[in-house]
């Protein structure tokens, strides 16, 4: 009856409870939005990064790591081991060697520094996406000798366009300058501006004509899925011999690694300032409900409703708000994100920032079920405490004068 | 002889301030079971605090209150609430009943706080409501119910817990004649036929003439005592 009673009492103050019902819900809805977006964001952002450039994960030579001079190789043996522990693994879905160098990039407009990516063209257009990423020309599939692929915003920035030559000068392993005319074969643009700014890709067959010898500084290596990266790389790492040294994603991209860990924390921080906003509103409503049953809080108690039945009685109708609310929140929120992963967000106005942070200007949420039950988890807790203060008021009522309705 | 049910001895209670109020004086009073007793005396003479004092809702400043045996001036919060639970029945001026429940569940809910089983509630919220007369209307809500006829479900209510006594504080204070009439023949037949005692505070005229004992109060103090 006890129930019955809590929920009889929500609709005394009918528009009263509607509008406490509506603002839990509306949170609840704002929540779950919050994370479809920030997930289906952030997700994006490192599908697009794995998938374009960064791979799941590389392999180096220690010396690399410490320092990315091109004397830092993977030497033949080293590397034929590597694909040999690669290939030994079913997870594996292929690798793509590359030669990592440091150089300076002009044209007739201006000179720059830049990392020019020796690759070999076939394994990294089957390993990566960044073909799917060309805006001109294609990435090496038109048979041309020095051919260059630079990013759109680079090309913009030098004044080159297509078939337009560059000079690229560049260091090798023994540490000898070599110059070399390229021309622009292809122009690409990704979804990280900051990587396009400062990455050209050439052919690897052409840096090892210039330099005489093939030079191996990177390996890029592709998983099956996405998921247990660490684990994965870690299973890799242990069938590879130092100086070898293979790691994951977040390890080459630590700001992409720091994001995906820290929006868990974040998300918990946002919705539990929602959570704040709707404690509040809740303690409103209760201490309100209260108040205006004094006399009845009196009259139940004179009559020998214990004070831990009381309590129940007003944690059970707080609870109760919590119990119809958050469903329909769940609900729409859910309908919400189903619907915008169809439609998207277009933020296509910010399109430049969004590019800067490696995210592309119409945004599609994910549904993140586990929130669903950290959501439930906090609108339990934020009715529970919620009911604490007003119940704290109603064990407080003097029996007598509640009756009297003072 | 008939069992004493209240016994009051010394009983003083002062509400300290700028001037303390004596509200109740020295009272002895006792009252046995089966009684029919009306408190009588004007606004502000005590016997609304005497009332509370008896119910266990005040605690007075010096004195002794036994119910059946139990002197509840040293009883704990807790230990009263309880022993009001059991032992008691209230019946207020405004009925104060929980006007989100029927009038079944208004009398079934302080068997509910008994954790009585539910087809014991049931019966007897049924039988009482019979008894005072509310037979069809067991599921109006108080709203949907006339001022007697609250008055009427709060009796029900102040007898579901088989309380030794009823305390009513001016029960018939928001009724007209008809409903007062109704009221006071039905808790005087209860009182005959169940052997249910009842205090009343008062000071309406049709309740002391029904009453079988009028205890007069002035200043706090008992001014007479008489039995018809």
């Amino acid at each position: 009856m006890i129930l019955k009673v809590a929920w009889r009492n929500i609709w005394r103050s009918r528009i009263r409870s509607i509008i406490v019902l509506s603002s839990i819900a509306i949170g609840i809805w704002a929540g779950l939005l919050i994370i479809g977006f920030s997930f289906g964001m952030n997700n994006e952002r490192t599908a697009a990064a794995i998938g374009a450039t960064l791979g799941h994960s590389q392999a180096h030579s220690e010396d690399y790591l410490q320092d990315p001079s091109p004397s830092a190789v993977i030497a033949p043996e080293a590397y034929e081991n590597l694909v040999a522990a690669l290939e030994e693994q079913p997870f594996v879905t292929g690798y793509a060697p590359r030669t990592m160098l440091q150089g300076m990039v002009a044209s007739a407009k201006q000179t720059r520094a830049s990392r020019i990516i020796g690759v070999n063209a076939e394994s990294e257009r089957t390993n990566t996406t960044i073909s799917t990423y060309m805006q001109e020309g294609d990435f090496f599939e038109t048979r041309v000798r020095k051919g260059v692929v630079i990013s759109e915003k680079l090309a913009e920035k030098m004044g080159l366009g297509m078939k337009k030559k560059m000079v690229l000068t560049f260091q090798d392993h023994n540490g000898i300058i070599h110059k070399a005319t390229f021309r622009v074969s292809g122009i690409y643009r990704t979804l990280n501006a900051a990587w396009d700014e400062l990455n050209i890709y050439v052919q690897q067959k052409d840096v090892e004509r210039i330099i005489g010898t093939p030079l191996i500084h990177e390996v890029l290596i592709s998983y099956d899925k996405s998921e247990d990266t660490e684990e994965k790389t870690a299973s890799i790492s242990a069938q590879v011999a130092p100086p070898t040294v293979i790691t994951s994603w977040k390890q080459n991209s630590p700001e992409l690694g720091f994001a995906d860990d820290m929006m868990g924390i974040m998300l918990v921080l946002v919705l539990g300032i929602i959570m704040l906003a709707l404690l509040f509103g809740i303690i409103n409503n209760m201490l309100m409900a209260v108040l205006e049953r004094r006399r009845e809080l009196g009259m139940l108690m004179a009559v020998g409703m214990n004070k831990r039945k009381l309590f129940q009685m007003i944690l059970i109708e707080t609870l109760m708000l919590g119990v119809v609310a958050g469903p329909i929140g769940m609900l729409l929120g859910d309908l919400s994100i189903r619907v915008m992963m169809n439609v998207g967000l277009d933020l296509s106005t910010k399109k430049d920032g969004l590019a800067e942070l490696g995210v592309q200007s119409t945004i599609y949420p994910e549904v993140v079920p586990e929130y669903y039950l950290v959501m439930a988890g906090m609108v339990i807790l934020t009715a529970l405490v919620a009911a604490l203060f007003p119940a704290y008021k109603a064990l407080k009522l003097n029996p007598v004068r509640a009756i009297r309705g003072n | 002889m008939s069992k004493a049910v209240i016994e009051v001895s010394g009983l003083h209670k002062v509400y300290e301030g700028a001037v303390p109020v004596k509200a109740v004086n020295g009272i002895d009073l006792t009252i046995t079971e089966g009684e029919f007793t009306a408190l009588k005396g004007p606004s502000g003479c005590g016997k609304t605090t005497l009332l509370n004092l008896l119910g266990g809702l005040d605690q007075p400043t010096s004195g002794s209150i036994l119910i059946d045996g139990t002197d509840i001036t040293g009883l704990s919060d807790n230990e009263l609430i309880d022993f009001r639970l059991h032992n008691i029945g209230f019946v207020f001026q405004a009925y104060n009943l929980i006007p989100v429940l029927s009038a079944t569940e208004n009398v079934s809910f302080i068997m509910l706080l008994q954790d009585r089983p539910k087809e014991e509630r049931l019966a007897r919220a049924e039988q009482l409501l019979k008894a005072v007369g509310l037979a069809g209307k067991e599921d109006k809500r108080p709203g949907q119910l006339s001022g007697g006829q609250q008055q009427r479900v709060a009796v029900a209510r102040a007898l579901a817990s088989k309380p030794k006594f009823v305390l009513a504080d001016e029960p018939t204070a928001n009724l007209d004649s008809e409903s007062t009439a109704k009221l006071l023949d039905i808790m005087e037949q209860l009182n005959r036929e169940e052997n249910m005692t009842f205090v009343f505070a008062t000071h309406d005229d049709r309740v002391i003439a029904k009453a079988k004992r009028v205890v007069s109060i002035s200043d706090g103090q008992v001014i007479s005592d008489s039995a018809k």
